[in-house]
C-alpha cells in the first residue's frame, strides 16, 4: 500500500540472519502487560506458526511464567508506549528467520490464516507486509457490522521492513515495501465483564475530556492552523476538534451511525449493546467535558476575584 | 460529657477528601462525630483531624449493610440519638435547629425519623429529575434499628414507630467529580444486577404491594418488579423526565435524567450478562473456529 518511508521513522539496522539449516520461516512477537489469565492459551495457538517472543512490560501476574511454561521466550523490557515497545522489540529480540508476525494477548490466529502465512512466507513473492483482517468475539457472537469490521492490521512483515510509528496511542505500522492483504482473517477475542469495560471507556472519556479542555482553551500545542486544508489528515483532525465536540446529541448521532448506518443490528443483541455502550462513551465525554467547563470557568473567576483584592 | 439535647452523627467515608471538609462544617451542632471509614488512602483523615468533636473508626469494607450496621451496633456513642450523613451531604442550620429539639424534647415516642432531601446539579436544585420527595431515614436510635441484608441500597429495619422531619438536607451527587460518580455507577450497577439476579431467580413480586401505604415498602416493590423489565433505561427516563416533569428542571433537569437511565442501562446489561454467560458461548465459538481441519 505504502511505497514510501517517512523520513520522520528511523529504521534501524537489522542485521541479517544467521545462516541455520533450519531457520524458522515466521516468528511470533506477542506484546504483554499482565495477562495471565489468557497468555497460555495465545502462546500455544501462535506456537503452531512459529517460534514465539513474549515481550513483556513487567507484569505483576505472572505472566512470563506461564508464558515460559507454555513455550514461549519471554524478554522483559520496561514500558513507555507502545510503539516505543513495539519498535524496541523488533530490534532487539533474536529473531532468526525473515518474517515477524505481532499478535496481541487478546488475539488467535486461525488455522487457514497460520496456512496462508506459511504459504506467503514461502513463497518467492516481493510482497514484504500483509495487512490482515481482524474479527472481533463479543458476547459469545462474531461481530461482522456497525463499523467494526473490516478491521484490517499490518501485522506480517519482512524483518526490518516495517515499524510502528511513533504515538502514544492508536500506534500505526508503517512499512517501507509492498504490502498486500491476506484473505484469511485473524480473530480478537473480548473476554472481559461489562464492569471492565466501562472502567476503560470511563477512564478513556476522562481523558479525551481533557483533550477538548484543551482545545477549547486554546492550550493544545499542535491545533491546526491556517494550512489545514492541504491534506485530508488535518480535515479530519480540524472536524474532529471543531465540529464533533460541539455537535449536539453526540451520543445518539453515534449509536444510529452504528446500529443503522453501519449495519450493527445485523449483529443480533451484542450488535445492540456495542452501539449502545459506545453512546454512553461519547454521552460520557459530553458530560465530563461540561463539568470540566464549568469548574474551569469557577476556577477563572476565583483567580480573578483574588486579583481584585 | 452526657448532654440530654445532642446528637451524635454516623458519617461513612471513603476517599472523601473533596466532600468531607463542607460536610463536617454543617454538622458542627454536633459534639459527638464518628467518621466510619473504609480505610481512606487519600486526605480524608488527615482533614477530619482539624475538627476536635471528631472521632474515626476504621474497618474495611465488606459489604454495605455489615458496615452500616456495624456503625450503628459496633461504635459507642455519646448521645442516644444518632443522626446518619454521607460525605456528599450537607446539614443547613434549619435541620440542625430541628434535630436538635426532636433529641433535646421530651417526648420521645419514636424510634426513627425519616426526611427529604434536596439534590443539587450543576449548583441547581433538580426537584422534578430526582423524583422529589424521596423519604430516607437518617435520625435513629441505633439500638433499634438494624439494616437489612440486600446487595446494595440497603434500607432499614426499625423496632418502633417513624416520624417525620420537615426540613430538608441538602445533596451534592457530584461533587466528587462527574468520574467519580461513573465509578461508583458502575461498581452500584453490579451490585444492582446482583441483586437483580437473586430476585428474578424467584417468583415475581406480587403487585399489590405497590398500593402499600408505606412509601419505602412501596419503592421497594416497584424496584423489585423492575428487575422483570426490559427496557429499564427507558422507562426510567420517560418516569423521570416525562412523568417527573424533570423537563421543569432545563438542561440540568434532562442530563439529570439521561445520566440516570444509563445507569440503568448498565443495570439490566450486566443482568443479561449475570445470567447468559457470554464467556462459555465464547469459548465455545473460539474452539469452533481454531478446530484444525481434518486431516
Amino acid at each position: 500500500m505504502s511505497e514510501k518511508t517517512p523520513a520522520d521513522i528511523a529504521v534501524p539496522a537489522v542485521p541479517p540472519a544467521p545462516p541455520s539449516p533450519n531457520r524458522p520461516l515466521i516468528e511470533v512477537m506477542i506484546p504483554t502487560l499482565n495477562e495471565a489469565d489468557h497468555i497460555e492459551e495465545t502462546v500455544s495457538n501462535s506456537l503452531k506458526l512459529g517460534p514465539v517472543f513474549v515481550l513483556d512490560s513487567l507484569s505483576t501476574d505472572g505472566t512470563q511464567e506461564i508464558a515460559r511454561r507454555a513455550g514461549a521466550t519471554v524478554i522483559e523490557h520496561a514500558f513507555t508506549d507502545y510503539s516505543a515497545q513495539k519498535n524496541w522489540g523488533l530490534s532487539h529480540l533474536p529473531f532468526q528467520g525473515d518474517w515477524i508476525f505481532i499478535l496481541d494477548a487478546d488475539e488467535r490466529i486461525t488455522p487457514a490464516l497460520r496456512a496462508e502465512a506459511l504459504g506467503k512466507a514461502a513463497s518467492r513473492s516481493s510482497v514484504d507486509g500483509y495487512y490482515i483482517n481482524r474479527s472481533l468475539l463479543f458476547m459469545g457472537r462474531v461481530i461482522r457490522h456497525g463499523g467494526l469490521y473490516p478491521s484490517w492490521n499490518l501485522r506480517l512483515f519482512r524483518r526490518g521492513k516495517a515499524w510502528y510509528e511513533n504515538r502514544s496511542v492508536h500506534e500505526h505500522v508503517v512499512c517501507s515495501g509492498k504490502t498486500d492483504y491476506m484473505r484469511n482473517e485473524m480473530l480478537h477475542i473480548r473476554r472481559e465483564s461489562i464492569s471492565q469495560y466501562l472502567e476503560k471507556h470511563i477512564r478513556y472519556a476522562d481523558l479525551e475530556s481533557d483533550e477538548w479542555l484543551k482545545w477549547k482553551l486554546g492550550q493544545s500545542p499542535n491545533s491546526p492552523t491556517g494550512d489545514l486544508f492541504k491534506d485530508t489528515l488535518r480535515v479530519r483532525q480540524w472536524v474532529r476538534r471543531n465540529i464533533w465536540p460541539r455537535l449536539p446529541m453526540r451520543a445518539l448521532w453515534r449509536f444510529i451511525y452504528m446500529y443503522i448506518f453501519r449495519f450493527g443490528f445485523l449483529d443480533g443483541k451484542p450488535g445492540w449493546h456495542l452501539a449502545e455502550l459506545m453512546a454512553c462513551y461519547e454521552y460520557m465525554i459530553t458530560l465530563l467535558y461540561k463539568d470540566k467547563l464549568i469548574k474551569a470557568a469557577n476556577d477563572e473567576k476565583e483567580r480573578a476575584g483574588e486579583e481584585v483584592r | 460529657m452526657e448532654s440530654d439535647n445532642q446528637v451524635s452523627v454516623l458519617v461513612l467515608t471513603k476517599n472523601e477528601e473533596i466532600n468531607i471538609e463542607g460536610c463536617l462544617k454543617s454538622l458542627g451542632f454536633s459534639n459527638d462525630i464518628v467518621l466510619l471509614d473504609s480505610l481512606s488512602t487519600d486526605r480524608t483523615l488527615e482533614i477530619a483531624r482539624d475538627f476536635p468533636n471528631v472521632r474515626t473508626v476504621q474497618r474495611p469494607f465488606d459489604t454495605e449493610w455489615k458496615q452500616r450496621n456495624f456503625g450503628l451496633h459496633g461504635i459507642t456513642y455519646k448521645n442516644p440519638w444518632v443522626y446518619i450523613c454521607d460525605a456528599d451531604e450537607r446539614v443547613p442550620a434549619e435541620l440542625a435547629d430541628e434535630i436538635l429539639s426532636i433529641t433535646g424534647g421530651p417526648a420521645q415516642e419514636h424510634a426513627a425519623y425519616r426526611l427529604r432531601y434536596k439534590n443539587i446539579y450543576m449548583a441547581r436544585w433538580i426537584k422534578h429529575a430526582s423524583s422529589y420527595p424521596v423519604w430516607i431515614m437518617r435520625l435513629v436510635r441505633p439500638e433499634r434499628v438494624t439494616y437489612e441484608v440486600r446487595e446494595t441500597n440497603v434500607h432499614p429495619i426499625v423496632e418502633g414507630t417513624i416520624g417525620s422531619l420537615q426540613t430538608h438536607f441538602v445533596h451534592y451527587s457530584f461533587n466528587s467529580g462527574l468520574r467519580r460518580w461513573f465509578q461508583k455507577h458502575n461498581f452500584y450497577s453490579t451490585r444492582e444486577a446482583m441483586e437483580g439476579v437473586k430476585i428474578r431467580a424467584g417468583v415475581r413480586p406480587r403487585l399489590r404491594l405497590l398500593r402499600n401505604a408505606d412509601p419505602m415498602t412501596r419503592r421497594r416493590a416497584m424496584k423489585n418488579f423492575s428487575y422483570f423489565l426490559t427496557g429499564r433505561a427507558f422507562f426510567r427516563f420517560i418516569a423521570a423526565y416525562i412523568f417527573g416533569l424533570g423537563c421543569l428542571d432545563g438542561l440540568s433537569g434532562m442530563h439529570y435524567c439521561l445520566m440516570i437511565s444509563m445507569y440503568e442501562y448498565w443495570i439490566e446489561l450486566k443482568i443479561n450478562e449475570q445470567e447468559a454467560d457470554w464467556n462459555t458461548r465464547t469459548n465455545k465459538l473460539v474452539e469452533q473456529l481454531l478446530r484444525e481441519p481434518a486431516q
